[in-house]
């Protein structure tokens, strides 16, 4: 059951009052969940996420019916110890999926797990996007328009993420994307006509993609005002037509030296905007971090289901098939992958140093039971010194330096 | 006792893959209501996918079938089953030796194939008769008068009266029954000589040790005797006899004529070989029956644990194979490039594949396997001789005089049209043609005189893929011969990787080189830096590919399901390197070793 608050903006309200009335007193943990939509258009020529293009409309049905059976269960599993703060349905495209199979989804969710509000205001972030309950959703420019947008909304969406990537045709076309920027740009006003939290991914190191290019792109996107910006460099991915292309010599990236100019120009106009950078790749307007993608940088457990979803829960990752025939044909146990103290350990610095505040040494301590240095000691050191990572109040963070080659100082830490 | 012999039949079933062997055993088990088929499908099933992908024949379980002919006697029959393949020749040749007949299957819409025609000639050098049946004539494309043309062309047999049948149908199968009553001779051992009895097949069981299948010939064999392996000079204490019927039924004896099983608490397969003559302790017979031969690996490839596997898992599972397969062998050794693994050595290359194949799908082991190889004779400057089984330890050029490599005969059937790529193909891998022969208008024999080396390499792949799947391959060793070899070393940023080295003759180096080269472009993926592939004889490069280089430096997106792979990926300096092994610092997939070794269309 689904609510507009007085603001505009959706909730799930189905046990909001008992749940105010338990969490008083109950000790249930929050929860994001990541909801795997594994349907596309298209593939795109970079993307190596899993994802079916052309699926029949039979097939995403059946989808949806398998989703809300895993959700029905794991609220068997987890939904006592757990409520739900957050929901991310990513892909994929989830704009593919019409509002009745959002609205089931949705409705999945509210029957099966406390959703809850009151966390926002403990967590002390401010966060003004969502009144407790953050529902994000992936869309892609192409499938939707302002009234489907409206009926996803209606069905509880409260934070839109559109997969922009470019307001240049040219570069568009060679990512292999279905829309053009025109399309783009529709899509983002919709949007905004529905005042909606909304993000926009974009993209740097593109073939054929200038310094200029990139800049227009980015102050375009700027100017529909969307609350948070996600800015990536193109990689390279292993199976996917670029790979290939660039292997054979038929594709020429930017030089290294171009896509490091790129996304320092992004800081100072992001910056310029009012955008706070807050994570290596992501940038908004303070208060609108998004809260869901927050829990994967700080060690907080999310649950994934789906197809290809990935779940960090009380210190243990797993994962579920990569297999559409096989996720369809019933429940499956995930697999669970082995890890040690050291592995969080790991886990927690290759996280939290991420975030451009990076964390706080304390923090360590208490969740470790000891000193940072005293697992890191040499190669924190060593980068230290080298000025690729600082301390200061007790944080430890990547420095601009440490932030432009983020794999080196990784690769440092992780092999101490 | 004598007449007790005359009620007995000992035969094999000689087919193609495909011509319907194991259909036709089916049928005669059920015909004399020996068993319902499922049962004795399980024993074999398993095995079905590789018989079918490799054109072997998995061996059947010998049985005891009874069956009351129309002349009112109970026979006993003794179905006694052999490989098909040609790696197995020396195997196959012992069941042969059990046997006083052969049921020859041949499918009337394909006619006789290669490696029928070799068993056929097994069977005949054992002087089995050979009772021809025509199979498969419920078929529309059925051309049951040409195929008995064809085996009276080729074979040189009277199949005029061959039944016609259709095992699949279950036509006419009573027919085949009483052509074996009719035909097969009764054996006529003599039950008061000394004990000879034929090994001819053996497995190891959890419970009882090694198995043994033996046909007895002369004497009896009975539970508590002493007995004594006339080859090997081992002695055991028999602990059961038995038959199958189709199931494991102990009995009293096993007396001359019939075929059945003996325990004797044996270890090890290897002390029961296969061609080996059983006798008693106390009262040997005094010559042992002829043909015995202790099989050689022909083939060696080198079998490492992937970085998930461990090397003992591998140890123990090759062990067990070895219990339950005399012919293979394997030693431990090292390699710079794949660290602690073994060195295997089998009769050819589908015994190899077989092999491989199980420690995969049964075992369910990670393996790495190199490039086969073939045994070298290098022959030094003293005349010495060694036997090289791994290309990388092949000395130095000036250590020896020459090399020498063993050569098959090879016999390929096909339909004619497909002679003129399939000579050209030949000749690209070295063979003689020693000659042809037309064996009916459409179908030829090609004889070459061709280096094992060549024929291990991808020759039945390409083979199968220019014929359509029609053409068909037998070979058996012959002898070595000099020749003009060297041996190929590819480097991977400037340093040699030896698991893939290999000998080849020189007129191949160039081309080998390239392929290898550029196949191990494709699979090696991009790294921060430039990754030559050198293909080099001694210091001489004569092949180069390069990687380009990709920087990665940038962590640019990274959200839940990224976290654990992306982290991997920069701690496998350390260790991980999932199903990657690292050479110098260039990772290689599992798959290269593989894909350098593929048949490739196009080349």
């Amino acid at each position: 059951m689904t609510t507009t608050n007085k603001d505009g903006r959706i909730l799930l309200t189905k046990h909001r009052e008992d749940y105010l009335a338990e969490n008083a007193q109950s000790s249930l943990k929050p929860l994001g969940l990541y909801l795997h939509i594994p349907f596309c258009v298209r593939k795109c020529n970079y993307c190596d996420f899993v994802s079916f293009p052309e699926q029949s409309g039979d097939v995403i049905e059946a989808y949806v019916g398998r989703l809300c059976e895993d959700i029905a269960a794991a609220g068997e599993t987890y939904g006592s110890r757990y409520h739900v703060d957050t929901v991310f349905i990513g892909g994929g495209t989830p704009s593919l999926l019409t509002p009745q199979q959002l609205q089931r989804i949705l409705q999945a969710v509210d029957d099966a797990f406390l959703v809850g509000c009151e966390f926002a205001q403990n967590c002390g972030a401010g966060l003004k996007g969502c009144d407790g309950l953050e529902i994000s959703m992936e869309s892609n420019p192409g499938t939707f328009d302002a009234e489907k947008l409206r009926a996803f909304i209606d069905a509880g969406v409260n934070r839109l993420s559109i997969g922009v990537q470019s307001l240049d045709d040219g570069v568009l076309r060679h990512l292999g994307r279905i829309h053009d920027a025109e399309t783009a740009l529709k899509a983002m006003r919709a949007a905004k006509s529905l005042n909606l939290n909304y993000n926009v991914d974009l993209m740097l190191g593109i073939p054929g993609q200038t310094l200029a290019v990139w800049e227009d792109t980015l102050k375009r996107t700027i100017a529909e005002e969307p609350k948070h910006i996600s800015f990536y460099s193109l990689q390279l991915e292993m199976g996917t037509p670029f790979y290939r292309d660039f292997k054979e010599g038929r594709l020429t990236l930017p030089e290294w030296s171009e896509n490091r100019e790129m996304y320092h120009r992004a800081l100072e106009v992001l910056k310029d905007a009012g955008y706070q950078h807050y994570e290596i790749s992501n940038a908004a307007i303070p208060g609108y971090e998004c809260r869901h993608n927050l829990k994967y940088w700080t060690m907080q457990d999310y649950l994934g289901l789906g197809m290809a979803a990935h779940s960090f829960l009380e210190g243990r990752r797993c994962f579920t098939t990569s297999d559409l025939k096989e996720y369809l044909k019933g429940p499956a146990e995930p697999s669970w992958e082995e890890s040690d103290p050291w592995d969080r350990k790991t886990d927690f610095v290759f996280t939290e140093l991420r975030l451009i505040d990076g964390f706080r040494k304390e923090d360590y301590k208490t969740m470790f039971g000891c000193a940072f240095e005293d697992d890191f000691g040499p190669a924190y050191r060593k980068l230290l010194q080298e000025g690729r990572m600082e301390e200061k109040d007790g944080r430890v963070r990547l420095t601009p330096a440490g932030l432009d080659e983020t794999n080196p100082v990784m690769e440092e830490l992780l092999n101490v | 006792m004598k007449d007790q012999q005359q009620f007995i039949r000992n035969f094999c079933i000689i087919a193609h893959i495909d011509h319907g062997k194991s259909t036709l055993a089916d049928r005669l088990l059920e015909n004399t209501g020996s068993v319902a088929q499922r049962d004795m499908k399980e024993q074999f099933l398993d095995n079905m996918d590789l018989e079918r992908e490799r054109g072997i024949t998995i061996k059947l379980q010998t049985s005891r079938l009874v069956y009351k002919a129309k002349d009112g006697n109970e026979y006993i029959f003794n179905l006694i089953d052999t490989p098909g393949h040609v790696d197995f020749n020396y195997e196959v040749s012992r069941s042969l030796a059990a046997c006083e007949g052969a049921v020859l299957v041949v499918d009337a819409t394909q006619g006789v194939e290669a490696q029928t025609l070799a068993n056929v000639y097994l069977a005949l050098d054992e002087d089995l008769e050979i009772v021809p049946v025509i199979n498969k004539i419920d078929l529309a494309s059925a051309r049951p008068d040409e195929a008995k043309q064809e085996i009276e062309d080729v074979i040189g047999l009277d199949a005029s009266d061959a039944p016609l049948i259709s095992a699949k149908e279950g036509i006419n199968i009573e027919g085949v029954l009483e052509a074996i009553v009719e035909k097969v001779p009764a054996p006529n051992g003599d039950p008061e000589a000394p004990l000879k009895a034929l090994i001819f097949d053996s497995y190891y069981d959890n419970y009882k040790g090694v198995v043994i299948y033996t046909r007895v010939f002369d004497g009896v064999l009975k539970a508590g005797d002493k007995i004594k392996m006339m080859n090997t000079g081992a002695v055991y204490d028999v602990t059961e006899v038995g038959v199958n019927a189709p199931y494991q039924t102990p009995v009293k004896e096993l007396s001359a004529g019939s075929v059945g099983y003996v325990c004797a608490s044996i270890k090890q397969v290897r002390d029961a070989r296969v061609g080996d003559t059983i006798t008693l302790a106390d009262r040997p017979a005094k010559e042992h029956l002829p043909g015995y031969k202790k099989v050689q690996p022909m083939v060696y490839c080198g079998i490492y644990p992937t970085p998930d596997e461990k090397y003992e898992n591998v140890k123990d599972c090759l062990e067990k194979l070895q219990v339950n397969d005399a012919a293979f062998v394997f030693e431990p050794e090292t390699s710079q490039a794949l660290g602690y693994g073994f060195r295997c050595g089998f009769l050819g290359l589908l015994h190899m594949e077989i092999i491989v194949e199980r420690l995969e799908r049964e075992f369910d082991l990670e393996i790495i396997t190199t490039s086969p190889s073939v045994i070298y004779k290098v022959v030094m400057h003293d005349g010495s001789e060694v036997m090289i089984e791994n290309p990388s330890n092949l000395p130095n050029p000036t250590e020896y005089d020459h090399i020498e490599e063993p050569m098959v005969k090879a016999t390929i059937m096909l339909p004619k049209d497909y002679v003129g790529s399939i000579m050209a193909l030949c000749q690209d891998r070295r063979g003689n043609m020693t000659h042809m022969e037309y064996i009916t208008e459409d179908r030829v024999a090609l004889h070459y005189d061709m280096p094992l080396n060549e024929v291990i390499y991808d020759f039945f792949d390409a083979l199968k893929s220019k014929t359509r799947g029609y053409g068909s391959l037998d070979y058996e060793f012959d002898r070595y011969e000099r020749s003009n070899l060297v041996k190929l070393d590819i480097l991977l940023n400037k340093e040699i990787v030896d698991a893939f080295s290999m000998i080849v003759h020189e007129s191949k180096a160039y081309g080998r080189a390239r392929f290898v080269c550029e196949k191990l472009k494709e699979v090696i993926p991009m790294h921060q830096f430039e990754v030559p592939i050198q293909a080099a004889i001694g210091q001489k490069v004569i092949a180069r590919e390069t990687v380009k280089a990709y920087r990665k430096d940038v962590l640019a997106k990274c959200y839940g399901g990224d976290i654990s792979r992306k982290k991997k990926l920069l701690e496998k300096q350390k260790e991980g390197k999932k199903r990657m092994r690292q050479f110098g610092t260039v990772e290689v997939p599992q798959e290269a070793f593989t894909a350098v070794l593929k048949y490739d269309d196009n080349k």
